[in-house]
C-alpha cells in the first residue's frame, strides 16, 4: 500500500486531475435557440409620451393651487388657528391627488420603459467605472 | 482580458440592447461550469443536468437585470442552478411519493462496488456523502473560496470546512491505494 498523499497533493489533484471540463457540443447554440424573440427596438412613441405628458401638466396644474392653499393656511393659523380645518382637509385632499397621480404614473407602462433604460444605463456605467 | 471581454460588461450589453452575441458569449464560457456542478447535484445522471443547465441560463436572461455586478457572475449563475436543481429534485420525490408509495426504486450499485469495478477518480469521489462531494466540487472545481462556497450551497462556514475536511480524509484513504500521479 502506498503512504496517503500529503494535504497539498490532494488539493493539486483535485483542482488538475478531477477537474473535468464538459464540452459544448451544441450546448450554447440551443440555450440561444430558445431564447424569446428579440423584441424590435424600441423608440418612445406619442402613444407612450401622451400619458406622461398629461400626468406631468396635471400635476403642475394642482401645484399652484396647493401652493395658494398652503399660504392661505399660513395665514390662517397666524390669524386665527381655529378656522384653519377646512384649509388642513383642501391640503390633505391635494396631497392625496397627487400621491394618486404618482401611483398611476408608476404603474403605466410608458414609464416602465423609461425605469428599465435608466436600470440598463446604470449596469453600463458602474460597469465601465469599476474596469 | 480586455474591458470589453469581462462578464460585467457582457451583462450590460444584454441589458442595453438584448444582444445575443455578447448572452452566448456568458453561456459558452459558463456552460462548463454549471453542467459539472448539475452532473454532481444529479448524481451523474447528464440528461437531467443538461435539461436544468438549460433552465438555469433561460432563467439568467429573463433576471439578469438581478445580477449585481459587485458579484461574480459565475457564482450568480450557479446559485440559480443550485436553486432549480433543489426545486426540480422536491417535485420528483413528491410525484414518486404520490405515484408509488409503497414502492421503493431499486438500488444501483454501490459507490464502493463502482469503485472496485471503474476505479477512477468519479467512483473515488463518489464515496463521499452528497454534501462533502458539493463542498469539494464548488471549492476545488468551481474555484469558489469558503465563504462564496457556504453561500452557493446555503450552508454555514463551518459546516462547509467539515464536509470539506471529512470529503478529503475519505478520499486520502481511498487514494492510497493509487498514485495520484498516474
Amino acid at each position: 500500500m502506498k503512504p496517503e498523499p500529503s494535504d497539498e497533493e490532494l488539493e493539486q489533484w483535485l483542482r488538475t486531475h478531477a477537474k473535468a471540463t464538459v464540452p459544448d457540443d451544441g450546448f450554447t447554440h440551443t440555450v440561444l435557440s430558445r431564447l424569446p424573440a428579440k423584441k424590435a427596438a424600441r423608440s418612445l412613441t406619442w402613444k407612450q409620451i401622451a400619458p406622461v405628458v398629461a400626468i406631468l401638466s396635471t400635476l403642475i396644474s394642482l401645484l399652484y393651487p396647493f401652493l395658494d392653499t398652503l399660504e392661505a393656511l399660513n395665514r390662517t393659523l397666524a390669524e386665527n388657528p381655529a378656522a384653519a380645518v377646512g384649509d388642513t382637509v383642501r391640503i390633505a385632499g391635494w396631497l392625496c391627488a397627487a400621491a394618486s397621480l404618482v401611483v398611476v404614473a408608476l404603474a403605466l407602462k410608458p414609464l416602465s420603459f423609461v425605469w428599465k433604460g435608466s436600470l440598463g444605463a446604470w449596469h453600463q456605467f458602474t460597469s465601465a467605472f469599476r474596469a | 482580458m480586455s474591458t470589453s471581454n469581462t462578464d460585467s460588461s457582457l451583462v450590460a450589453r444584454v441589458l442595453l440592447e438584448d444582444d445575443r452575441e455578447a448572452f452566448g458569449e456568458l453561456v459558452a464560457r459558463h456552460q462548463s461550469a454549471v453542467r459539472g456542478f448539475l452532473r454532481h447535484l444529479c448524481r451523474g445522471d447528464a440528461a437531467t443536468a443538461d435539461d436544468l443547465a438549460q433552465e438555469t441560463f433561460l432563467l439568467a436572461h429573463r433576471t439578469l437585470a438581478r445580477f449585481e455586478t459587485a458579484g461574480r457572475f459565475d457564482t450568480w449563475l450557479l446559485g440559480l442552478a443550485f436553486n432549480l436543481q433543489r426545486n426540480a429534485s422536491r417535485k420528483q420525490r413528491r410525484r414518486e411519493f404520490e405515484a408509488v408509495p409503497e414502492e421503493l426504486p431499486e438500488e444501483g450499485p454501490t459507490p464502493a462496488e463502482t469503485f472496485a469495478q471503474k476505479q477512477d477518480v468519479a467512483a473515488a469521489l463518489a464515496q463521499l456523502s452528497n454534501e462533502e462531494q458539493l463542498a469539494i466540487h464548488a471549492c476545488y472545481h468551481q474555484d469558489l473560496s469558503h465563504p462564496e462556497a457556504a453561500a452557493l450551497l446555503e450552508m454555514p462556514l463551518g459546516t462547509l470546512k467539515s464536509h470539506l475536511t471529512r470529503g478529503k480524509n475519505k478520499l486520502r484513504e481511498i487514494l492510497s491505494h493509487w498514485s495520484l500521479h498516474s
